[in-house]
Parts: structure tokens; sequence; C-alpha cells
């Protein structure tokens, strides 16, 4: 399958410039945010798109009859039946609906008051020029209401097109019910009587004579409503390009997309029929002068004539044309019932672009998951889908994940959940050692295509583009800026991802992801946190090691692992401490520092962990690296001890911890992914490490069965614990 | 007519419009004014607390009584969407609500409670602590006098705050301890002030590093860390520096049976100090250990052991009172009700409060047990070796709380505060209730609320006190001997809702006197109630605070003229979407005392 990316097609069709999309439309981990988290009922949806058809109805048919009112003939007439019974069901359903909204949801009582006072009103006074004033009320309603979901730019578009809607939707309605004048002939010499059944008749219409109309002072109605379904139409397009899609497959496969289409379709589709009725009315205008003839083939009959005038022309040719206008004040409706339905749809993910990690959400069998592929090369790529997951070569039923969302869909994932790059075979998603979600790593080729990510019953795709397969490797520095890592290929990126160190990179980009604005410009995947030991981390290791021995403990059971932060790591331990003994074995006394990656310090401290519940077991401490501060370790045990460079309490942290949450269930916040995130505030960490303190604080309750019931924030550093400072900035 | 009808109408329909786009929404606080006080803390870091004043709710011409209540942040995301966009057809727009989703900031609140006063039940400061966060506050002092400082608590922020009240409704902060400046201990928890303005407080937890910790002395105790056993006392000034780290472990193993530790420590220890009370008079101090206060989720089928709740209660040497000394160390006894199948509900499981006598001629002092739901009591706090005995079993008092918890309703009852009256007539308590299904899966709960004991004759006997619950007929029936507690008053909170009850309370020992002044009372006419315990544990609350009229008799009722100002209910509620501070919604109110400004006590 091929993916099309829409935005540069689109800003250019636009006028505008392919970063536009980028720069107006929310940063991914936004995205994925708004479209895990609490999404608006059906009853909700509803509700609301009852509301916005009904009040464009309203106001519409409101603000049409009163411009017909005061610029065509005097007095007024009233409008017809077929119009006076839309606008009072529409004003009937917008009171309805939005006295049910407002019992069943926590909305303005004035704002309630006010549109139902405005419908009610404008279905009162319609035919007259005081149908204005609720009509306009209810025009800016609508454009507020119809746009509460966006700002600035989009917000105006989305009042823009409910302007242009209101009108399309009014001049069209109108002129399909309402019965059309008499002959002008006729109707300027009864006009001049006065009389009350004269001034009770039918205003005119865009379907009588439009010459006439424009000779006379009436409103032209066809250009009205073509002008406000342009408006809408044009709108609508620009939201499209401005917001997204940006790509064919979600503009054609996603419910988001398919509705922002609906809404420019509808419109302009509501045009073309306007149009085509105008211009069968100019044609049979022309004829009509020739023939000196009604041209009733597009005029509904005139009750007011007689009965049977009107039966003998509305028999004699059907009014085809107010069919049309019907159907295109009722397309309109629907580009408004789709434009409010796309608010309550999980907004569109980001197209992939190659060598950027891509944070999409997908929804396979009826739950919402978040999914992160990175680095999207032709290669080895890792594949990270939030959930619960068993560990490799497990067969068991997963539960449901974490979310930060009390009300997010949660995943029950099994072992069946897969991922698949194309027709290649499936790859299961499994758990890793001391990370939350699923992980898979697939090979994928280069250029356009789609993952199959399927869990549970469902499945869905997801759109990646790895680029050229030739794209010349370059040099990259390593994502930690510390200083002391070697640039390495951009080829290696792919294999640290997938490597056990993988989790930790994925953190990392994740953060950078949160903590993207929506005007950063998105950067490539260029290294991980465990390719080199970083001067920071160095000088953490140092000052940390030292406190130790400083404290009287003279044995350091030491964990590493092969990776080149690690293996620095502990050859500088031993070059800091040389007259300390180093052992990897367990003692009593001893304290447990632990330089390893994610998935090994787990493994190691879940034994420390048994082991001490039945025998004291390094009671000189466990220390661990700063890149290990993150739930899936630090949970591990009891107590442990972290040199860091940022406190863990302190606002930053903690809205960093909140974002990634929030963006990706279940995601725990971590070191690497701290520092990528707060590299985009200007957010520095502080030029000393200081000791922190990792530890489950939960004052036992009463008994077996109301044990642990609390929720421990899943977004916290350390769920059911906390993490202080114990000691002042190290030396 | 029709017309003019219509025209007017119009005219509504246009002025409802114009108003909702006009008139600004209605906002409880629109007249706060914002008052910070910062110090800097040992790691160089600014801490601040910023009052929100309410200037409307201010009394006027008067002398007003406060109650501080201790606070922390729900942490529920708050959503403020603009009044504009409120409209029945809008939505939120969810990326909004998320860039909401922080923690707000924990508070003090001050509410006025002078009776009589307009403003009744008002909160008219919400005193924000920052820059930390969830900092879970817990306990402070038990009572207020002229002149102290209020020493409060974060059991997970493991800092003890210092805030100056001299110019109430406004606050200061007066200084703030760290837990780098407290290393051998943490998870705070309570505080004694003493004569000369300083306070004792309570560490429950280990050290903050695992291993061997040196006190202020020298002693040196190994611990396996934070939130861990074993806890200390610290002694701080009223700028909030440490003054002293005090261990509350012994040089000797405890009871290896009765005091597990998780990891296991070499030396066994029962040192979780929670309640503290001080007989500054009697140089002693009494403490009483609650609990290891982590739990290990290694096996989550497998419930906590038992014996990580302590059963013991420790009196302390302060005749120097920088240097506080362990001289007994208590175990609790079991009751009738012990029969070795479930010890989680023994007698003396969990002695979460103790508290002392207070006129000269009494050395007695009275301990609780949380699960244990059980009353005890020592004539004599002076002694080498302190004899606690059992003296009320709780079932006699839930019964009353609750009808239907019948004779049964001791244990787990969740007992916490526990005060004895300024002229120790009086011992009141405040009962939470037992959740559903902690006696078994057929146990429906039972309600709670606070309760008076007349425990006159059981201080009066001095060491004479025979009372002791020692057969099964006194757990339900109160105790055979003629000097054993008897009930003379209670008050249900919410009735009828099992574990519905408080946690804590507070006497309001502030009378106003014939001067105009407030005074120091020994004849409390009201006390305060809070609904929450520590949401983490499953035991959250209903985050209301109460007042309950102390009768001549003892007998209690609730002051229905307490009311919320949001809701108009009998009793405030923390969960309210505003403050003045901000829309940061529900609120956690821990613990609370009754304070005025130092202009207006004598």
């Amino acid at each position: 399958m091929v993916v099309l990316p829409l935005a540069p097609l689109l800003a250019v069709a636009g006028g505008g410039t392919a970063s536009a999309a980028d720069t107006a439309s929310p940063t991914s981990a936004a995205r994925a945010a708004a479209a895990l988290g609490e999404q608006a009922g059906a009853f909700a949806v509803g509700l609301r798109v009852a509301l916005l058809v009904g009040t464009a109805l309203v106001a519409g048919i409101a603000l049409v009859s009163a411009v017909l009112s005061v610029r065509g003939p005097r007095p007024a007439g009233k409008p017809g039946r077929g119009l006076t019974v839309t606008v009072r069901v529409a004003a009937g359903v917008v009171a309805v609906a939005a006295e049910t909204v407002h019992l069943t949801g926590d909305v303005s009582v004035l704002g309630t008051v006010s549109q139902v006072v405005a419908a009610l009103a404008a279905a009162a006074l319609v035919g007259t020029r005081w149908a204005a004033l609720p009509g306009v009320a209810l025009a800016g309603l609508l454009a507020v209401q119809l746009g509460s979901t966006r700002t600035g730019l989009p917000f105006v578009l989305d009042a823009a097109y409910a302007v242009g809607a209101i009108l399309l939707v009014g001049a069209a309605a109108t002129a399909a019910t309402t019965p059309a004048s008499r002959p002008p002939t006729v109707r300027v010499a009864t006009s001049r009587t006065a009389t009350r059944a004269n001034a009770e008749a039918p205003t005119v219409s865009f379907a009588a004579v439009p010459g006439e109309s424009v000779r006379r002072g009436g409103p032209r109605l066809g250009a009205v409503a073509i002008a406000g379904g342009l408006l809408a139409t044009v709108a609508g397009l620009a939201q499209l390009v401005l917001s997204g899609p940006e790509t064919s497959h979600d503009l054609l496969g996603s419910p988001y997309g398919l509705a922002s289409l609906a809404a420019v379709v509808l419109a302009a589709l509501a045009v073309v029929g306007v149009g085509i009725v105008v211009v069968v009315v100019v044609v049979r205008a022309g004829t009509f002068r020739a023939r000196s003839a009604v041209p009733t083939a597009l005029t509904a009959p005139d009750r007011r004539s007689s009965r049977a005038e009107g039966t003998k022309r509305a028999g004699a040719v059907p009014s085809r044309g107010s069919e049309v206008l019907r159907i295109s004040a009722v397309l309109g409706s629907v580009g408004v019932a789709a434009t409010g339905v796309l608010a309550a749809l999980p907004p569109p993910g980001p197209a992939p672009v190659p060598g950027q990690p891509l944070l999409r959400t997908v929804a396979s069998g009826g739950e919402t998951l978040a999914v992160l592929v990175a680095p999207m090369r032709p290669g080895p790529n890792l594949v990270h889908v939030s959930g619960t997951y068993p560990a490799q070569g497990a067969a068991v039923s997963a539960a449901a994940p974490a979310a930060h969302h009390p009300t997010t869909p949660t995943a029950t994932a099994t072992a069946t959940a897969t991922v698949a790059a194309g027709d290649t075979p499936p790859v299961p998603i499994t758990a890793r050692d001391g990370a939350g979600g699923g992980w898979a790593v697939v090979d994928l080729p280069a250029g356009t295509g789609v993952l199959t990510v399927s869990v549970g019953t469902g499945s869905a795709t997801v759109p990646v583009d790895t680029g050229s397969a030739d794209a010349t490797p370059v040099l990259a520095t390593p994502a930690d800026t510390g200083g002391a890592a070697a640039a390495r290929p951009r080829a290696a990126v792919g294999t640290t991802l997938a490597g056990a160190d993988g989790p930790e990179c994925a953190s990392a980009l994740l953060g950078d992801l949160a903590g993207q604005r929506a005007a950063t410009t998105a950067t490539e995947v260029t290294g991980c946190p465990s390719d080199a030991l970083s001067a920071a981390d160095a000088d953490a290791l140092r000052a940390t090691v030292r406190s130790i021995t400083e404290r009287g403990v003279d044995t350091i059971r030491l964990v590493s692992d092969d990776s080149p932060r690690s293996v620095a790591a502990a050859e500088l331990v031993r070059e800091t401490v040389p007259d300390a003994e180093i052992t990897d074995r367990v003692g009593q006394d001893s304290a447990l520092l632990v330089v390893s990656g994610w998935a090994p310090a787990r493994r190691t401290l879940d034994d420390a962990s048994a082991r001490a519940l039945e025998t004291p077991t390094h009671l000189g401490g466990t220390y661990l690296a700063p890149w290990l501060l993150t739930p899936g370790v630090v949970t591990a045990t009891a107590s442990s001890v972290l040199p860091l460079t940022f406190d863990p309490q302190d606002t930053p942290p903690r809205r960093y911890a909140g974002a990634v949450a929030a963006s990706f269930p279940g995601e725990t916040p971590s070191t690497a992914g701290y520092l990528a995130w707060a590299r985009h505030g200007g957010v520095r960490p502080a030029e000393r490490p200081t000791l922190f303190g990792a530890a489950p604080v939960d004052v036992p309750m009463t008994s077996t069965g109301e044990h642990h019931t609390g929720v421990p924030n899943p977004a916290s550093w350390f769920p059911g614990g906390t993490v202080v400072p114990v000691s002042a900035p190290l030396p | 007519m029709r017309t003019a009808r219509k025209v007017l109408l119009g005219l509504l329909a246009v002025g409802v419009v114009a108003g909702v786009t006009t008139i600004p929404s209605g906002d409880a606080y629109a007249d706060v004014q914002k008052v910070r006080s910062e110090v800097e803390g040992a790691d160089g870091k600014d801490y601040w607390v910023e009052n929100n004043l309410d200037k409307a709710a201010e009394a006027a011409g008067e002398r007003p009584e406060y109650m501080v209540v201790w606070a922390g942040d729900e942490n529920i995301a708050d959503t403020v969407v603009p009044d504009v966009k409120n409209l029945p057809g809008s939505l939120a727009n969810p990326v909004d609500e998320v860039r909401d989703a922080l923690p707000g900031p924990d508070f003090m609140a001050v509410v006025d409670v002078t009776k009589g006063s307009p403003s009744y039940g008002k909160v008219v400061n919400t005193a924000t602590v920052g820059p930390l966060v969830e900092n879970e506050p817990h306990h402070m002092q038990y009572s207020w006098r002229k002149g102290d400082k209020i020493y409060a608590g974060g059991l997970y922020s493991a800092a003890t705050y210092v805030f100056d009240v001299s110019a109430l409704p406004e606050l200061k902060l007066s200084g703030i301890s760290l837990p780098s400046q407290t290393l051998c201990g943490s998870v705070p928890d309570a505080y004694w002030v003493l004569n000369d303005g300083t306070a004792y407080g309570t560490y429950m937890g280990g050290p903050v590093v695992p291993g061997p910790c040196t006190y202020s002395h020298g002693e040196v105790r190994t611990g396996n860390g934070f939130a861990g056993t074993p806890g200390e006392v610290v002694r701080f000034g009223p700028d909030g520096r440490k003054l002293v780290e005090a261990p509350a472990a012994t040089t000797t193993p405890e009871d290896p049976t009765q005091c597990l530790t998780m990891p296991a420590l070499g030396q066994p220890s029962c040192a979780n100090p929670h309640g503290i009370q001080v007989r500054e008079d009697l140089d002693t101090m009494v403490t009483s250990d609650y609990a290891e206060p982590r739990s290990i989720i290694l096996d989550p089928v497998k419930a906590p052991s038992p014996y990580l709740r302590r059963p013991t209660v420790r009196t302390w040497d302060i005749s120097d009172l920088n240097n506080p000394r362990v001289k007994s160390v208590s175990y609790l006894p079991t009751g009738p009700r012990s029969d070795g199948r479930d010890p989680l509900h023994n007698e003396n499981r969990a002695a979460m409060e103790t508290t002392v006598t207070n006129l000269p001629g009494h050395k007695g002092a009275f301990a609780q047990t949380m699960q244990g739901g059980a009353l005890f009591y020592t004539p004599d706090i002076t002694v080498p070796e302190p004899e606690w005995k059992e003296i009320y079993d709780l079932s006699a008092a839930v019964k009353e709380l609750d009808p239907k918890a019948g004779d049964n309703g001791g244990p787990s009852s969740n007992g916490g505060w526990l005060q004895t009256s300024p002229d120790d007539t009086t011992l009141y308590h405040a009962i939470i209730g037992r959740k559903p299904g902690a006696l078994g899966a057929d146990d429906p709960g039972t309600a709670g609320g606070v309760i008076a004991l007349d425990i006159e004759k059981l201080v009066e006997a001095g060491d004479d006190a025979r009372c002791s619950i020692d057969t099964e007929a006194e757990i339900a029936g109160e105790g055979a001997e003629s000097d054993c507690p008897t009930l003379k008053g209670h008050q249900t909170i919410n009735p009828g809702k099992v574990a519905g009850g408080p946690h804590w309370g507070a006497l309001d020992n502030l009378e106003l006197g014939a001067d105009g002044f407030y005074h120091q009372t020994d004849q409390p006419e009201r006390l305060a109630t809070a609904n929450y315990f520590v949401a983490r544990t499953g035991t959250d609350g209903d985050h209301r605070v109460c007042l309950v009229d102390i009768a001549k008799d003892g007998s209690l009722a609730l002051d229905e003229d307490f009311k919320d100002e949001v809701t108009g209910d009998t009793c405030i509620s923390f969960n309210r979407e505003s403050w003045p501070h901000g829309s940061f919604g529900n609120a956690k109110p821990h613990s609370m005392l009754f304070v005025t400004n130092d202009a207006d006590i004598k």
C-alpha cells in the first residue's frame, strides 16, 4: 500500500507550504494524548450534532428571512408552511438538545438558556426583520461551538465554516420550502393593493425569475447559498490542510479523515446542487420571457393561489428544483454534522518521516493503543506498543495496562499480539524486564508501507516510510550530549534499539517527542543513551562510589553488562576506588552498585530483594546508576540510592512524567526520557549530582482484603513510593 | 400587540446572549490577595508558602478563631475551560485536558471557626507550599498554644515545615527540614511542641540510606532504608533547623517474632514511632510504634505480614531535651479476643497513637491500636518498666456508633486520634470504622465516629488502677472493674457508612474570655474531626471536616451550623472545585488545629 503524504500536496493546493501544517497542528505526542484521552460518548456526540445542525438551520432561516423582509417588497410576507415547520422543528431540536446537555453535563447555564431562547425567538420571529437578532446570536454560538476544540487559525476556519454553512443551509432551505411568488407582473400589481392577503403573501424566492428579483431589490438567494457553500468548502479544505490528516492512509482510513473529507465534499456538492438550480432557473427564465409563461418547473405552487391552479401547475411540471434545493440544504446540514463530529474523533497521527521516530495511536479490537516505531530506517526497527504483554516465550493472557487516564480503554493483550511489516511473518509483541509495554523488532524495507499491529481480536495499520535504502549513512552524535561519547554510524542506532537497551532508548525518544513544541522541527534518531558513558554520568558515579566508601563500606558488588556505557562505567568504578573490594558476589554487609542496563538491573534487584527477605543482604545499601531511575527498575527493591542531577519531585520532572504517560499509556518516566524532554524546555540539570533515596511508602492499612487497594499514580517516578534527596550535592 | 411581543421576545434573546458574553461567571474567590513567604532550604533552593487570602471573607470587627487544616492536593486533573466555550454544543479539547493534568500544590487551609461569625465555616486563606508537591500532608502537633509555631510533616516528601501563625489568617514559612537533614529517619509523622518553642517529631521510617546510620550523639543503628526500620525522634528549632536526631531503636535486639522487617535486619526492631506526647514536668516522652511504613509488593497475592504492625510503646528520658534516650520498650498485652488465629487483629496490633495525662499529680498515659481496636493505659510513665493494661475494647463503643456492628466492632476498627482532655477527665478517640470484608467475606464492616470516655476514676486511681480487660464478657461490655472507662459521649460521622468515620481530631482549647481575648481552657466545648487517612492505602475518606460540640455532661453532638460554603451541607468538604489559590479540585485534609492571631490571645 502506498501512503501519500497529503500535507505538502494540500498545502501547495492551498497556496501554503508544507511546514504550515506542521507548525499549526499539535505535536505527535499531543495528538496521541488526545486520541488516548477521554473521548466524548456517542450520546454526547449525538446531542452535539443535533444541536449544531438545528442551530445552523434556525440561524440560517432566521437570517435569510430577516434579510428578505428588509430588502424585499413591503410589507414583508410570512414564510411558507414548509419553512415554518422546518424552523420550528429545528428550534425544538435545539431546545431539547441544549436542555438535555445541560441536565446531563457540566455546561454553562447562561449558555444553555441563551441558545434555547435564541432558537425559540428565531422560530417565532422568522419572516420579520427582528429574526436577524436571534439569528446572529445563533450564528455566533454555532461558530464558537463548532470550533470549541480548536484555537487560533483552525478555530477561525471552523467559525468560517459555520457562517458559510448557515448561509448555505438557510438560503437553500428557504428557497426550497418557501412557495414561489406569483409571476412578477401579477405580484407587483397586487402588492400595491396592500390587502392583508397580499401583505402575508410569500416573499420572493430565488427560484422566481432572478432578473426580476434584482430589478425589484429582492435578495438573490441562489447567490447567497452558493457564496455560503463556497465559504464552507474553502474553510473546510483549509482546515483539512491545516489540521490534517496528513496522509492518504488517514484521510481514507480513519473516521477523522472521512469526516474531514465529508465536511468539504458535502458543502461542495451542495454548492453544485444550488448552482445547477440557478442555471436552470436562468435558462428557464429566458424561455419564460420568450414564451411569456410562468416558470413553474422550478417553483413550488402558490398555496394562496387557486389550489386548482397550483395543482395544475405542480402537476404539470414536477418541482425538481425544490427537491434539489432540499437536498442541498440537507447536504449542508450533514456537512455541519460532519464538522461537529470531528471534535469527538481521535485526531489523526503524524505522517511517517524517514529517520524520525513515529508515535501514533491505533484502534484495535475496540481499544486504543499507542505505537512507537524507531528509527524508521530500512532494517531492524523497534516497535513499542502500550499495554501489558507476556514475556517472550510465555503463552498467557496479559492483564490490562495501567493507563494515565482512568477512562482510557485498556488493552487486553494475549500471546497472539503481533506486529508485521507488509506481508512478512508477524513478530510477537512481548514484555521486557525493567520496562513497561510490549516490544517487537521488525525488519522494515525501504520506502513506504504499513505495519499491521494485531492485539487480541483486532488489528490496525500504521503507515511507515523508511526512505531510500541507499541513503548515505551519516555519522551522528549520540543522543546524550554529555560529550564523552564517540560518534557512531547511523545504522548502529537501529541495532541498539533492537537490542537489550532498546526500551531505554525508546524512553528517551518518547521523552523527546513529549517535549517537542508545536513549532519544533522533528529530529532524526541519532543515538541511544547506552552508546556511551556521558561526562555527567561518569561524574555522578565517581561521587557515588566515593560516598559509599566514605560511609565505611569497603566491599562493593558491581553489576554491569556489555553495553559501551556499562563497560566504561565499571572501569570507572574500579579506577575511582582502587582500595575497595569490587566483587560480583552477594554479601551481607556489602553495597550493591548496578551500572548495567535496565533489564539486567531488574533481574539483579529481584534476586537481591528475594534474598533479603530471608537473610540480611547488602546492608551497605543498594546504589543504582543515574540511568536506572525508572519504575521498572527501582520498584524491584525496597530501598535504593541514585545520584541524580534533578529532583523527580520538582515540577518539570513531574510534568514530563505526566506528559509521557498521557501520550503513551503505561509508559513510565526515566532519566533518559526526562533529559530528552527537558532539552526542549531549556531546563538544565544541576551541575553537581545529589544522592536520592527511592523507596516504597505505603502506610499499612488493615488487612488482606483492604491492603493495596489504593491506585498509585502510574505517571509517578516511583508508583506507590517516593524519591527524595538524601544528601547535599556531592563534591 | 403581536409585534410588540415579538420585539420583546427578540430583545430578550439578545439580552440573554449579550449577558453570556459580557457578564463574568460567578467566582467564589473573586477578591484574593496573594502574599508569599520564602525561606532558603538546606539545599540552597527557595521554599515558600503562598497565602491566598480571601479578603471578602475576612472577619471584621471581631476577634476571629481559626482552624488550620493541613491538606494535600488530590492530584486529579482539572480542566479549565473558558466559559465562552462551555456551551451545550461544545466539547473540551482532550489535548488541553492532558496539559492540565498536573498535581496542584498542597496547602494549609485557614477556616473561620468563630462562632456567630458571618463567615463561619468559610475558607479564608489557602496557604500553598512549594516547590514540593505531593508531600502527602500528614500530622502537626496535637494542640496549639500562644506563641507556638506549627510543625507539619509531609509523609512522602519526608519534609517538615514550620509555619509562623502569629499573623493569622496569613501564614509565614519559618523553615523547612529536608530529608537530607534527617538522614537517620524518614516518613515524618507527628510533633510535640516543647515549652521553649522547639519540637520533637517522630520519623516513622528508617534511615534514608540503608546501612549503618550515625545519630547526633554518636549512636549507630543499622537500618533497611527509607520508609523502613528503625525510625527516630528529631528535635527541631522554631526555624526548622534540626537540633538532634535520636534513635528509637535500642542497642539490643527486639522481639524477632513481633518485629519483622523487610528486608530483614540483622538486629530486629519495632522502632517505627508514630504518636508522640510529652510530659516535660516528668522529663518523659512517650512514643507509640505503628508499622514499618512501606510495603514490598513482591507477591501481590500474599498479604503483608501482620508482624509489620507494631505492638510497642516507648518511654524516653528527656531530662536533657537535646539528648532524648529510650528508657523502655513495652509490648502491649494481647486481650481476650486474641486466639492466635488472626494475629493481625490481636488487641495489641498497630499502636498508632498515645496520649499522656496532663495534671501534675497524674503520671499515666494511654495508647490505642489501629488494627487491634483496643485502648491501653499505664498509670506511671516514669518508672523503668511501665505496665500497660488493656482498659477498653472498642467493641463496646462501636456498637453505639453503629448499632449494626454487634459485639465485634473492635477488631480493625481503625482508631486514630487519641487525646486526653486537659483536665484528665475525658479520653477522646476518633474511629474510622472497619472496612467490609476485613474479618472475612461475610463482614459487612462498621461505621465510625468520635467517642468520649470517662477516665476520671482510672486516672485518679493512680498506681492503684485495677482496670483490665481480660474476659470475653468485657469485650463489648466495658471493663468489670469499677475504675474502667465508660462511654459518656459519641457522635457518628457518616451514619451507616462503613469505614466512613474520621481518622483525626483536635480539641478546641481556646476560649473567648470576658476581656475579649482568647485564653487556653481546660474545658474544651468542641472538637474537630477530619475524614481522611492516606489515599494510597485504599482508606481515603470523604474529605470532610466537622465540628462536634461537647456538652457539660460529656455528650457529643454535631455542630449543624458549621456548614460548607459551597454546598450548604453540615461539615465542610475539601472536595470542591475551587479554592482561593485556584481551581485545583479536591483536597485531602489530614489534621487540624485551633489557632488564633497572636494579637487575639492572652
